[in-house]
């Protein structure tokens, strides 16, 4: 039989890791816990701009349109604009400076349609907006490897306001 | 208590207290040791015979029958028959081939010598047309690629430009290009230098940098290097099959001016190399052996009636020198009755599945205490490790002691098991369909391969008879005629064949012939239902 | 080694040229400038190649890669910076030098060869024809980088 005095420490010892697990168990449980709800309310604001990244094919409709405000939208460091062949974009846009010199190079220029579908792809960013009536195309197959989500519409203000 | 111990597979189980249990191969492991579907593996197959053949009591060279031991009446005979024994079971047979609606293949062996030598006596045609040395031309057949409709096409058009284009013959200085310029060879513009090897005192070469009494080498062009940097420039060249030229202009390097820097006969590598890549851009008429170190190459002129195979679901087979024989297609060896596309779809399958890590994720664990993989199929968790002894449980991978005599149960454990096997389950009977069709295949694989082994024991003890007896080759074909198609499929032949009495063996002539005649219509037969049942469509490959 | 040292030497008496050693004492790895060449998109940017002499050097081309993500041309490996260039691979040849093998890389940036392309995207737009995307597609990726 061991000796009693060796027995009450090795006790104690077990007691006092108990509660150190206890203690580690609890703390890690809350911080756990409180990133979850973290999480939810990054989720909850965030779902409007899910996709961070836009390369937008402008065509004429949204070219047009005086809803748009190109400048504002070149302004986020994540967007693109593809202009495809025959499209117009606006040139009072650049006469005004409305647009910032600095932002212009996101304005890339195609003259055919397999050149915008290359720079889609080249490109690679989270979202893709487009109104393919307008493009009079079809959204080749094999474009969703390349972005995430496709938002073909038919007016492209109600998709843009979320860029501002 | 029952132990099984481990054999070949690293993956046993040993199921305690349970006498019926069955003991299941890992397929992936199975594949590793057994399968010669694959290229590589075909070595292991050629590895394989070679024991096989140590194991019989008879040298190899004893049952290598040469062809003129054999008198035919039959030339279509004699291609079907004179490499039987040589080979292992599944083959289908050119006879076979003509008596269905595909036409014959005509095809040749080669090897890149064979193909050189032809080359070299197209050179002699063609020498009096181009009127240049035959080293010459044969820079300028390399540069094509062989292909002499186009070099002749080509060389009518312009003869002078494409000698210089090849680098037979030297720009003129005027042309000279800069980076001639910067060799600073005075030599460049005016007094041609000598090709060949010279002695230079402190020369500086400029590809080393080393200034040293060497030996250099240069061609018409002045472009002077030592002889170490020539020898380590036409060594990286050589295994390229490209015409290798000055390093600093274009004027190639005939096969002569490769032997006298490299001091032995290095050209011969680069006209190898030079064949093979030939050989590649080809590929459709001309194709390597696909065993293991074979050198043979067969070149089928016509390729027009590969289509008419696929489509009827045969399967162009041909035989190299070596006795090898396997598909023109699909380049896998022999796999008749299945087609091209049959083979590839079981090829890949298996390729995937032992890939398929899945199924050991969810069949096996690893010993705890060892850390051999063990493989549970059903039955008692008690689980005792055959590599190092350890007792534990299935379920909660634990010492076995504390769970007492519930040998079924784990008390331990929550049982949660039923929902985990659920999710398995879908996998699991997807493999063990697999499992069981590789399984099916791998059997007739190590069959044929027995087969085959008896199959040369008994042809040399045939041949042994045949001596002895004093029969004539004519009198005694039928025996080895009857060996031959025993290769291909063993039924009670090899009963009769097992005769030993040389008296009984004359009388029972008749049957041997009727026996051999049943075997081989047989395998014909089965064949054909293969391809029938391909051509029907009810047979498909899956995946 | 004695070739690396001529090198050297020939490339330090150039005062032009932006080709060095990372270190003076260690000639297996160099670095080199190249400036867009005018007249195209790579104009008024500067790209850094990295340098790595084999040791069979010069039997075997030198090494050169950009830094990865930092050139966009249609036989750069954008994600890697890795180039493909026949005098780099089959068509190198021991009287090159390093100074050779950095103006060519400089030549390859006025003449991109689309049939070799490492940048796939890139590729098509000048299989294409489209000048015009090729380059602002270009000027997009180089302007990012600031």
């Amino acid at each position: 039989m061991a000796p009693s005095g060796r027995r009450t420490s090795t006790s104690r010892l077990i007691g006092y890791g108990a509660a150190l697990t206890i203690a580690i168990g609890t703390t890690a449980w809350l911080l756990w816990n409180s990133s979850k709800d973290e999480d939810k309310d990054m989720r909850a604001t965030n779902t409007s701009q899910l996709y961070k990244s836009k390369c937008i094919i402008v065509t004429n409709s949204a070219s047009d349109s005086p809803n748009i405000k190109w400048a504002k939208i070149l302004a986020d460091p994540n967007v693109v604009l593809i202009i495809p062949p025959k499209v117009e974009f606006p040139q009072s846009a650049y006469e005004n400076h409305v647009v910032d010199s600095k932002d212009i190079y996101k304005i890339i220029h195609c003259n055919t349609m397999a050149g915008v579908w290359a720079c889609v792809k080249s490109l690679k960013k989270d979202e893709l907006v487009l109104n393919s009536n307008d493009l009079g195309e079809n959204v080749p197959v094999d474009i969703v490897r390349y972005v995430k989500h496709i938002s073909n519409v038919e007016d492209m203000t109600s998709v843009l306001d979320e860029v501002e | 208590m029952t132990q099984m111990k481990s054999k070949t597979t690293p993956i046993t189980s040993d199921y305690i207290d349970d006498p019926n249990y069955e003991k299941v191969h890992n397929p992936i492991f199975d594949s590793e040791n057994i399968s010669s579907f694959t290229l590589t593996e075909i070595t292991d197959h050629k590895t394989d015979s070679g024991v096989l053949s140590q194991d019989s009591e008879f040298e190899i060279e004893d049952f290598a029958y040469s062809d003129d031991e054999f008198v035919y009446d039959d030339e279509e005979n004699n291609e079907t028959y004179d490499s039987m024994l040589s080979q292992p079971i599944k083959q289908i047979t050119k006879k076979e081939m003509s008596e269905g609606s595909v036409p014959n293949l005509n095809y040749e062996v080669l090897t890149t010598q064979n193909i050189f030598k032809n080359m070299l006596s197209r050179l002699d045609h063609l020498q009096p047309v181009f009127n240049i040395p035959r080293e010459d031309i044969l820079l300028l057949m390399q540069h094509y690629d062989w292909n002499e409709e186009r070099l002749l096409e080509n060389w009518t058009e312009r003869m002078d430009e494409l000698l210089v284009e090849i680098g037979v013959s030297q720009k003129t200085s005027a042309v000279a290009t800069s980076l001639e310029k910067k060799a600073e060879n005075p030599d460049i513009s005016g007094v041609k230098t000598k090709r060949g090897i010279a002695f230079k005192q402190s020369f500086e070469c400029i590809i080393c940098c080393e200034d040293k009494d060497t030996q250099t080498f240069s061609l018409e062009c002045g472009h002077e290097y030592c002889i170490d940097c020539y020898r380590h420039y036409i060594e990286n060249k050589l295994h390229n099959g490209n015409v290798i030229t000055c390093m600093d202009c274009s004027l190639a390097l005939k096969n002569i001016d490769i032997d006298t820097v490299m001091g032995h006969d290095s050209s011969k590598k680069l006209m190898a190399s030079s064949i093979k890549s030939f050989i590649q851009k080809h590929n459709k008429n001309y194709k390597w052996c696909p065993y293991a170190d074979c050198k043979c190459i067969i070149h089928l002129k016509d390729t027009s009636s590969l289509a008419e195979y696929t489509r009827l679901h045969f399967s162009p087979f041909v035989k190299c020198d070596a006795e090898h024989r396997f598909c023109f297609n699909c380049g896998f060896e022999t796999h008749a009755p299945a087609d091209c596309n049959v083979t590839n779809a079981w090829v890949k399958k298996a390729k995937k599945e032992s890939e398929n890590l899945n199924w050991v994720m969810s069949h096996t664990k690893e010993c705890p205490k060892c850390g051999v993989n063990i493989e549970k199929d059903g039955g008692c968790n008690h689980m005792k490790c055959s590599s190092c002894k350890y007792e534990f449980c299935w379920i909660c991978e634990g010492d076995w002691a504390p769970h007492g005599k519930s040998f079924y149960q784990c008390t331990l454990y929550t049982n949660d098991e039923k929902s985990k096997k659920k999710e398995s389950e879908d996998l699991s009977k997807i493999m063990k369909k697999y499992t069981f069709y590789y399984r099916v295949f791998n059997e007739h694989e190590i069959s044929a391969k027995l087969d085959w082994k008896l199959g040369q024991t008994i042809g040399s003890k045939v041949r042994a008879l045949q001596e002895k007896m004093d029969v004539s080759w004519i009198e005694g074909q039928f025996l080895t005629d009857s060996i031959k198609i025993l290769n291909e499929a063993v039924e009670d032949l090899s009963e009769l064949l097992q005769i030993k009495d040389p008296e009984q063996i004359m009388k029972n002539k008749l049957e041997f012939y009727n026996k051999s005649g049943y075997v081989e219509n047989r395998m014909y037969a089965l064949m054909e239902c293969g391809r029938d049942l391909l051509c029907k469509g009810i047979c498909k490959p899956t995946d | 080694m004695s070739r690396l040292i001529k090198e050297y030497k020939t490339i330090n008496a150039q005062d032009d040229i932006l080709l060095f050693p990372e270190t003076a004492d260690n000639l297996n790895n160099w670095t080199a400038m190249i400036t867009g060449p005018p007249n195209t998109p790579y104009e008024g940017h500067d790209f850094k190649l990295y340098i790595s002499i084999p040791d069979a050097y010069p039997n075997s081309p030198p090494m050169v890669k950009f830094h990865r993500e930092a050139m966009p041309h249609v036989n750069v490996n954008y994600e890697t910076g890795e180039i493909c260039l026949d005098i780099l691979k089959g068509e190198w040849s021991p009287v090159y030098n390093l100074l050779y093998t950095v103006q060519s890389i400089e030549r390859l940036l006025s003449e991109p060869n689309a049939d070799s392309p490492l940048n796939l995207e890139l590729g098509i737009l000048m299989r294409e024809g489209d000048k015009t995307a090729y380059d602002s597609l270009v000027r997009y990726y180089l302007q990012r980088q600031k």
